[in-house]
């Protein structure tokens, strides 16, 4: 069992708070741009290259939260952040047709807050640390 | 997952259908966003969440009663409790719905208690279980 040092608490937090914040933001641009690009045409494929590359990078850290740092079990920080996944996926469905895409941009929005909580939970090695480390 | 997300946006919508409703009753007709769709295909578009959101709760349950072998044990009366619960106010809406032609605000108004009950299912549970009783199991 790996016991969970100082420095590699701090690192893990740090990797944490990057992580929040860059999938926040991005979740955030999507929104905008997919919201602009009901009226604007031309922004059509920038939304949808933001979106989609904004799904990839939160599909590739819930792997990473997943598999490599342990088997986490799904508590409520991972609860959401699979829900903003998902919420994700849903508004990309919706903006295909393009009335809905304001609908999808508030799904957009609301993904963003879920996906600030991304790697914040609980990890394998601090689940199984011993008591007082 | 996939259930809650679809009735999430269900009522994203409704409270969009009800914003766009009081504007339009208040004669409000400069302040309403262009973007937006008409008032009946929003509508169209919640009934489509609603009843797609419906199915996969349908789904979850019966493989959750197939799979589940513990209720109590592993702490999942709670949660099945209220997603029956939400089930059985949404079946309704979507009987409403076809045979009585329910819509408007009392369609709204189910769709909010429905989605509701589900969060508490699955949110309010985990919350209160894990933050406020600090339980934590696989």
């Amino acid at each position: 069992v790996a016991r969970l040092g100082a420095s590699d608490r701090l690192c893990h937090y740090f990797r944490a708070v990057i992580l929040a914040l860059t999938l926040f933001f991005l979740y955030s641009a999507s929104a905008w741009v997919m919201l602009r690009s009901a009226t604007n045409p031309r922004l059509s494929p920038i939304a949808w290259a933001l979106v989609v590359a904004t799904i990839f990078g939160h599909s590739d850290a819930i792997v990473r939260m997943m598999r490599i740092d342990g088997p986490v079990s799904i508590g409520l920080l991972e609860a959401l952040s699979l829900f903003a996944w998902t919420l994700a996926i849903l508004a990309c469905l919706l903006c295909i047709e393009r009335q809905n895409r304001v609908l999808g941009s508030i799904l957009l929005a609301c993904a963003a807050f879920g996906a600030a909580v991304t790697g914040s939970g609980r990890t394998y090695a601090e689940e199984n640390a011993p008591a007082g480390s | 997952m996939g259930a809650t997300a679809l009735l999430f946006a269900a009522a994203v919508t409704a409270i969009l259908l009800v914003t766009l409703d009081r504007r339009l009753r208040a004669r409000r007709l400069m302040d309403l966003p262009p973007l937006l769709p008409p008032l009946d295909a929003l509508e169209r578009v919640m009934f489509r969440l609603i009843a797609a959101g419906f199915i996969l709760l349908t789904l979850a349950l019966l493989t959750g009663f197939i799979f589940v072998t513990d209720l109590l044990g592993q702490h999942l009366i709670h949660k099945t409790v209220f997603s029956i619960a939400a089930w059985v106010l949404f079946a309704m809406l979507l009987f409403g719905r076809t045979r009585y032609g329910w819509r408007g605000r009392s369609a709204v108004r189910w769709t909010l208690t429905g989605f509701g009950t589900l969060a508490i299912a699955y949110f309010g549970d985990k919350f209160i279980l894990e933050t406020l009783l600090g339980r934590h199991w696989g």
